[in-house]
């Protein structure tokens, strides 16, 4: 396109300017060039209408006070200060951060040793299938499993009986359910991050390894000084992906957590969670207004993750 | 792009989101106009197609069209009814007329938004060919949970009692007749029977909780526990009877009362102990004899007694909950729910009610395993209560935000009565100042 770099700005008969028109540019290049307009404009239309709309409408709704029905009512910033003068608030955003890095150091550490391992390994693609199953099945389904597993007298503990421990851990029980609750995000997330990361390692030349080898480097050299670098860039992609997933977690830990009609325990709740029970109380009337805010606010998380985990993981491009 | 072009798109833009926003809101074509006969009644039911109660529902639909040529437009919304009726209300128009849900909730949502109309008239219209009117069959307890100001809003078809002690009659027949009235002689019937005999899912909050809730009750009486639960600073948990309440509520973990894995199970597991006679009471509602059926041991023989008082002298509550016909404000069809409620508390239909639920109506027949339930609940010596003493309607959230998480740690012996106290009294107070 170096035509554009020598633009000439036209002007009419009053000297007010033209279109640009690329030198040497005929009628149908000019016609073809402006047509992806034409292209781009029912997508952008549908975009706007779902997506920016309604989020210029949280927006505001986040500083009304609103039922969902009857009139909004302008209370300013007032749902953003009571939101974060609530114990219940902090202690979501703190299940969160919990979930985001706490389960993320888990999923990431598990998929790089399992990339590790798997790499060459023989059956791979076999074993690659079974670790990312548990992707697939719906939380529901997890939710009941999870409960089979870790319940008093559930295969987990029975397990741990056998192996000689009289008094196995209440995995469910108000100390530990949160950290079982981030051992099964971690459970469902390590399949897809491995076969992620399993997919960029397979497609690092095979000499890079053959110099390591005649170098003399162990396997985790190999995976430091070879795999690990040639992959980055995609590390740095899914690290976005997770950031701005776990943050939106939901369905897990209301599956996993609650009964028909009830919410779970405000001491797991997460900001989705959060949002959510504003939104749809058990009782009482829905709180638009502190949803929106809340909804805002991952918003805001969700723009600060991605550009941190941008710039942290930020490198030079490698080509191979 | 010309300047026609960039309006053009512009106008697109924004009247797609319009239709997008406003989408919700079109009418659905009633035919409910000024002075058009309107023969539809749109109805979002609380049931989910297929359930017990939907096919009696059906049935009454059927009828209700051949008799009056009122139409019934059904949607089998289901439990997740309030989230989806919320939206279809912005409208001065609403797309929906009659909704049934459960009265506390509609005196907490559709009543405190002024979304809810009176159908108090109902309660003077007579009950299709049985000559007497709907408020002479109603039970006037169940009734109450509807009104609210002194006006009807919900009416009831179905009962539910919340929290009563439930057995296996086939296994302890003697306990029909002498059943504990105080907390003291229940007490030494959960040491007769054993260390472990009290099934509890206690990570389902209400399920612990309720202990409390009906031995705060009992202590303080109808409405005790709903005057403290508005009480700005809290102290008037700091009440003996509170703390004498919460005495008696950790005795169970205390003492061992509660099967094992109660405060660390996924739900069912305990109930399901409870079904295979692996535990012998179990605190529940009335929904309980429905829910273990697939998987109860051969033979059981669902029975319960009411709560017992903490003290003599105290009363027994019984929480009761109803879920009831509502009538959506400023909709067209509005005279046809009217009518549609009257009929469908009609006997035949309360009788069906009666095979699968507590009915509203006190003449009706019910179904062996909730004999004892409408036996209670005529029970002059037992006291009617709402559920959680009417603190989910009348202070929506602080029993999910305050005081469930602290009963729960209190129940399952994870949290010393004084301290439970003391969390509960300076927690609503914050609470409190929290919501200006």
């Amino acid at each position: 396109m170096s035509a554009t770099a020598t633009l000439v700005t036209p002007t009419d008969a009053k000297g007010r300017p033209q279109r640009k028109i690329a030198p040497g540019e005929s009628a149908f290049d000019r016609t073809r060039r402006r047509s992806y307009r034409l292209f781009v404009a029912p997508a952008l239309i549908v975009f706007a209408a779902v997506l920016v709309v309604p989020t210029l409408f949280s927006i505001y709704t986040s500083f009304t006070q609103w039922a969902g029905t009857g009139p909004m009512e302008f209370v300013g910033f007032d749902n953003y200060v009571r939101m974060f003068r609530n114990p219940i608030f902090i202690s979501s955003m703190w299940n969160t951060f919990l979930i985001v890095v706490g389960v993320g150091i888990i999923v990431y550490a598990i998929a790089f040793a399992l990339t590790l391992v798997l790499q060459n390994t023989f059956g791979r693609k076999a074993i690659r299938s079974i670790i990312f199953f548990p992707t697939l099945i719906p939380g529901i389904v997890i939710s009941v499993l999870w409960g089979f597993l870790f319940n008093p007298d559930g295969l987990v503990n029975s397990f741990l009986k056998t192996l000689g421990i009289a008094e196995p851990p209440a995995w469910l029980g108000s100390q530990l359910i949160f950290p079982t609750i981030m051992l099964g995000l971690a459970w469902l997330s390590v399949g897809t991050y491995t076969v992620i990361l399993l997919a960029a390692a397979d497609r690092i030349p095979k000499e890079y390894y053959e110099v390591a080898d005649l170098a003399g480097a162990s396997a985790f050299q190999r995976f430091r000084y070879v795999t690990l670098p040639l992959m980055w860039d995609l590390v740095s992609v899914t690290a976005v992906l997770w950031c701005v997933g776990a943050l939106k977690t939901f369905e897990f830990l209301l599956l996993f957590s609650s009964s028909a009609g009830t919410l779970p325990s405000t001491d797991i709740w997460n900001i989705a969670i959060y949002s959510y029970a504003q939104a749809f109380p058990t009782n009482g009337i829905a709180k638009f207004g502190a949803a929106a805010a809340c909804g805002v606010v991952m918003l805001l998380l969700a723009l600060a993750l991605t550009i941190l985990a941008r710039r942290v993981m930020r490198s030079d491009d490698i080509e191979y | 792009m010309t300047h026609t072009t960039r309006v053009l798109a512009s106008v697109g833009v924004f009247a797609t989101a319009a239709l997008v926003i406003t989408g919700c809101s079109t009418d659905a074509g009633n035919g409910g106009g000024d002075g058009e006969k309107n023969d539809t009644l749109r109805y979002m039911s609380y049931w989910t197609e297929g359930e017990p109660t939907s096919d009696i529902m059906k049935e009454a639909f059927d009828a209700f069209t051949e008799e009056t040529g009122i139409k019934v437009d059904v949607t089998w919304q289901g439990r997740d009814l309030p989230n989806v009726l919320t939206p279809l209300l912005t409208s001065s128009n609403p797309t929906v007329d009659m909704v049934d849900f459960g009265c506390a909730g509609v005196g907490s949502s559709l009543v405190a938004t002024g979304k809810a109309a009176d159908v108090s008239s109902v309660l003077g219209e007579e009950v299709p060919g049985e000559g007497k009117t709907v408020e002479e069959t109603l039970s006037a307890d169940a009734l109450a949970t509807g009104q609210f100001d002194g006006a009807t809003y919900c009416l009831p078809f179905e009962m539910t009692s919340n929290f009563d002690i439930w057995y296996n009659a086939a296994e302890h027949p003697d306990w029909a007749d002498g059943a504990p009235t105080t907390w003291s002689e229940f007490m030494d019937l959960v040491g007769e029977t054993g260390k472990g005999s009290v099934a509890l899912d206690g990570t389902i909050q209400p399920y612990a909780s309720a202990w409390y809730i009906n031995l705060a009750v009992s202590a303080t009486g109808k409405g005790g526990l709903l005057e403290a639960a508005q009480d700005e600073t809290g102290k008037a948990f700091e009440a003996p009877e509170f703390l004498a309440a919460a005495e008696a509520a950790a005795e169970l973990a205390g003492t061992g009362a509660f099967a094992d894995g109660f405060a660390a199970s996924k739900f069912p597991a305990i109930q399901q102990k409870w079904a295979n006679n692996d535990a012998a009471l179990i605190l529940n509602g009335s929904w309980l004899p429905a829910e273990v059926a697939p998987y109860a041991a051969e033979g059981f023989e669902y029975s319960s007694f009411p709560f017992p008082a903490l003290e003599k002298g105290d009363i027994q509550p019984m929480q009761i909950d109803t879920i009831g016909f509502s009538a959506i404000e400023g909709a067209a069809g509005v005279d046809n729910a009217k009518k549609f409620m009257a009929f469908f508390l009609q006997k035949g239909y309360q009788d069906e009610i009666g095979q699968i639920a507590v009915p509203a109506r006190t003449d009706a027949t019910v179904v062996d395993s909730l004999a004892s339930v409408q036996a209670a609940l005529a029970n002059p010596d037992v006291v009617k209560v709402a559920a959680n003493d009417g603190t989910g309607a009348a202070v929506p959230a602080w029993g999910q935000e305050v005081f469930d998480p602290l009963a729960q740690k209190l129940v399952l012996g994870e949290l010393a009565p004084k301290d439970f106290i003391s969390q509960l009294v300076q927690k609503q107070k914050e609470w409190y100042e929290l919501q200006g």
